[in-house]
């Protein structure tokens, strides 16, 4: 079939066109709104993204079936590398050098990164959303605690991811935010025979303020993002 | 292999120049030090109120089994903890919370312990027991009997235990050994630490080459294949088996310069009573420190090789640390005896005591090896057989596209 | 000193790189021209043993690429590549000095003299990350040097440079050809034009041309466009 595809666009050649440019140039095109702009990047949204997303909820899906206990340290382990996602989503353009190519787009490199970033922290809030009944799941810890042994390790991988790809550059950077993500999730994982005071109800208060500073802290990342996206914005002009 | 030395100081370079090596050392050098300190930290809390701090804790259960050290666990110290523990009602909700417990009890509480650990016994039963040493023993034995039933074990390898077991000393003596058994608690930790460093450190030797695109200029060179390949293998042992020595010199001195350094001798059957090679507690924590050591070129060279083999520092990361997470997550039932034996003595899930002390033996030819006689074996030899296959990778390496 | 390349054919998937290129090259400067995907990158490729030929054989004084004792004589400049950003210009050019065999003692000493040779003797103790693009492609070119190759591949040598460094670094390349072999492809015609005793061509994976350039009438760059057909489109 292919063979005969080939052959007939040999044989019927199609003529030049003509004025091509001028006719493209007359159209006039529909500007595109924003909610179709903002659908139209969870399409350049990496596969992997999704996989790990699918993967951190069949792990813990699989964990409450199979392994003895609760599944709340299990999650709370694999929640820093759902917050790998969005840092690496935020860092993509600089590790394949499409900074001002992006940045000189209609929509600007600003936009693009924030469309990304908010597709994928709705759908990993969702995603903590539907964990936490399972986290919660034949556990002692009161909803809170456990919400805040969800959210906090996610929210200390964010910040420290967000601050490294803003401040260097490249594969090396791509690299250390994979380090720290492992990192702060295997930590969590010895944490529970280690620590375990840390898990005790009087420790709450600590979570708290630390989940708290943790995302004031994430929200001065992105201010901080959006204000180098402007100097590139002005570098570039 | 010309310049070996030279190359192999520059691979050297190349690895240590990296900040990414110095922040995970400090990070891992700060986990040590919380691990081995961690039990003195918090509080206990009953009901929401403070009854002691950890370290409270601690300091006086230290005095307690110190004053019990040097002692047999035979009939007279069998016979003083029953009476101590013969003080404490049983009409509590928490027997540990009472005065008695606190003046008469505590003391012994180390030896109640052990006696809970060889028969199940609980506080009330104690209480009722009419103490006596062979008794004792004899339900240890029995214990250990159902414990390789239920593994299972077979025949020669049971055989293997009753014989190593008639060859300790009985009746055990107890020393104050708190330094060598956070030691070994400390193991696990280390342990996924040491993988964590490697994986960290080395995940990019050998993908960096590629994604620097500097292979062409190291391939087109004359020592461009062989001794740049093991030049760069040695280093990256030389950097694991280094971090793995420091952690281990580290927790080392930690736990016998606070804990203390006395106990060394003490079989290691009063502490770890499901065991029965005659070894102490420190030839135990020699050991298993020991195979960190070893696990740490096995850990070296996968990763290294994986590198080669993907040409990713990010790929090679994530295969890596996602082992370390399953081997902390998965465990297989030891009714599947093979697949949970392999398992388990597979790096990413031996390195913990109670996999190094482990009752499954390796039977070849009728004899009976323990997985800390195979396990450095096979990992050295496996280090080897992986080394030489990522030559053959490196070698064929063609470079193209781009 | 002969290079033969006989038959030398790279064949990807369905895209033939290379085609069935056979050609003897004796001393001297040889100039490659050619299009983007013209194959010269794939054929340098494999003239240093980096890539396998599909076909064909590339042997140099009897040796084949495929020795150590051919690497032992080949000094090559890819067209892109990296540094280690924590070495030095010394540290670098010492690195590949003991990986071409040099013994310390010896490297030492050419290490200084290339760095002195491209310029670069004031900052041999900079860390490479704090180069400017030029100056690392000047190290680019001592390093494959470090050897006194027999034979010199250089793949698109002069990018990076400025004027004053591209003259500087033709008077090398014209110097370098008197006793060794130096092939060095280009888009820069007139890169060629001066200092190449010859000119190859490729096209679609095939040799086109080989010969002297000044055997043809009028300036090289439009002899290069003619053979290519860019003349008459441009027409």
């Amino acid at each position: 079939m292919d063979k005969w595809k080939d052959e007939l666009k040999q044989a019927f050649e199609a003529p030049q066109p003509v004025r091509k440019r001028n006719f493209l140039r007359q159209l006039d095109l529909p500007r595109m709104p924003v909610h179709e702009f903002l659908f139209s990047q969870i399409g350049y949204i990496r596969k992997w993204v999704w996989c790990v997303s699918a993967l951190v909820f069949v792990v813990s899906i699989l964990g409450l079936a199979f392994l003895p206990g609760t599944v709340l340290w299990l999650i709370s382990g694999l929640t820093p590398l759902l917050a790998l996602t969005i840092i690496s989503e935020s860092g993509r353009s600089e590790l394949y050098k499409m900074v001002e190519l992006e940045m000189a787009a209609r929509f600007s490199l600003r936009s693009v990164t924030f469309a990304r970033l908010a597709i994928l922290g709705l759908m990993d809030l969702l995603l903590l959303g539907v964990l936490f009944p399972i986290g919660l799941w034949n556990d002692t810890a009161a909803p809170l605690a456990a919400a805040l042994y969800m959210i906090t390790p996610f929210l200390l991988t964010t910040f420290i991811g967000l601050y490294i790809v803003r401040k260097f550059r490249g594969q090396e950077a791509m690299y250390a935010c994979v380090g720290i993500s492992v990192g702060i999730s295997i930590s969590l994982f010895l944490s529970h025979n280690i620590i375990p005071f840390i898990y005790q109800e009087q420790c709450l208060t600590a979570w708290m303020i630390t989940a708290l500073v943790l995302l004031f802290g994430n929200g001065k990342q992105c201010v901080a993002m959006i204000k180098k996206t402007e100097e590139f914005a002005w570098n570039l002009s | 292999m010309r310049n070996l030395g030279t190359i192999y100081k520059y691979e050297m370079k190349k690895l240590t120049g990296k900040k990414l090596l110095w922040v995970t050392a400090f990070l891992c050098v700060a986990a040590i030090v919380i691990t081995v300190f961690a039990g003195l930290i918090g509080t206990y809390y009953v009901d929401g109120k403070p009854i002691e701090s950890n370290y409270e804790a601690y300091r006086k259960d230290q005095a307690y089994r110190k004053n019990l050290s040097g002692r047999y666990i035979a009939q007279e110290l069998l016979q003083e903890t029953v009476d101590g523990y013969s003080h404490v009602p049983t009409n509590v909700a928490r027997y540990s919370l009472t005065e008695e417990y606190e003046t008469y009890a505590r003391p012994y509480s180390e030896i109640f312990n052990l006696i809970r650990s060889w028969t199940g016994m609980d506080l009330a039963s104690l209480q009722n027991w009419e103490p006596n040493e062979a008794a004792l023993y004899e339900a240890r034995a029995q214990r250990l009997e159902n414990n390789w039933q239920s593994i299972p074990l077979t025949d020669t390898e049971k055989e293997f235990w009753r014989n190593k077991e008639s060859q300790i000393d009985t009746p055990l003596i107890y020393d104050y050994h708190e330094g060598y058994e956070n030691m070994l608690n400390c193991f696990l930790t280390v342990g996924v630490l040491m993988l964590l460093f490697v994986a960290i450190c080395l995940s990019n030797l050998f993908a960096d080459e590629h994604s620097r695109r500097t292979d062409q200029l190291v391939l087109s060179s004359i020592g461009g294949k062989a001794p740049v390949y093991w030049a760069k293998i040695l280093a990256g042992v030389t950097v694991s088996v280094a971090a793995a020595t420091i952690m281990t010199l580290m927790t080392m001195s930690l736990n016998l310069g606070y804990y203390g350094a006395e106990g060394f001798e003490m079989p290691f059957q009063s502490c770890f009573s499901t065991y029965s090679y005659p070894i102490t507690i420190g030839q135990a924590c020699l050991i298993a420190y020991g195979i960190l050591i070893v696990a740490s070129i096995l850990a070296a060279v996968f990763v290294m090789v994986i590198s080669e083999l993907f040409r990713s520092g990010i790929v090679t990361l994530a295969i890596s640390a996602g082992l370390i997470i399953l081997g902390n997550v998965i465990m297989i039932p030891t009714q599947y005896r093979v697949i949970a034996q392999i398992w388990d003595w597979s790096p990413m899930a031996y390195l913990s005591p109670w996999n190094v002390f482990d009752p499954r033996t390796l039977t070849l030819f009728g004899q009976c090896f323990t997985s800390w006689q195979v396990v450095p074996v096979v990992y050295i030899l496996l280090s080897v057989v992986l080394a030489v296959a990522g030559k053959y990778i490196y070698q064929r390496y063609q470079i193209s596209g781009r | 000193m002969e290079l033969v390349i006989d038959r030398v054919s790279k064949q990807y998937k369905n895209k033939i790189a290379v085609d069935h290129i056979s050609i003897k090259l004796q001393k001297g400067v040889y100039g490659l021209l050619g299009a983007n995907g013209a194959g010269k990158t794939t054929l340098m490729r494999m003239l240093c043993g980096i890539l396998k030929p599909t076909s064909g054989t590339i042997t140099f004084d009897g040796i084949d690429v495929s020795e150590e004792q051919y690497r032992a004589v080949l000094g090559y400049l890819p067209q892109d590549f990296g540094y280690y950003p924590e070495f030095t210009a010394m540290d670098f050019l010492l690195y590949f000095a003991a990986l071409k065999g040099i013994p310390k003692v010896q490297a030492k000493r050419k290490a200084n003299e290339l760095l002195a040779l491209v310029s670069l003797d004031d900052v041999g103790r900079k860390k490479i990350k704090t180069f400017s693009g030029g100056m690392k492609q000047r190290l680019g070119i001592a390093q494959a040097l470090l050897n006194d190759p027999k034979l010199v591949i250089l793949d698109e040598p002069t990018a990076g440079l400025d004027p004053k460094e591209r003259v500087r670094f033709r008077n090398l390349i014209e110097s370098l050809g008197k006793d060794s072999i130096v092939l060095l492809s280009t888009h820069i015609v007139s890169d060629i034009e001066h200092i190449a005793d010859q000119v190859l061509m490729m096209k679609d994976g095939q040799l086109i041309f080989q010969g002297k350039y000044d055997n043809q009438n009028g300036d090289l760059e439009e002899f290069y466009l003619s053979q290519f057909g860019e003349v008459d489109d441009h027409a």
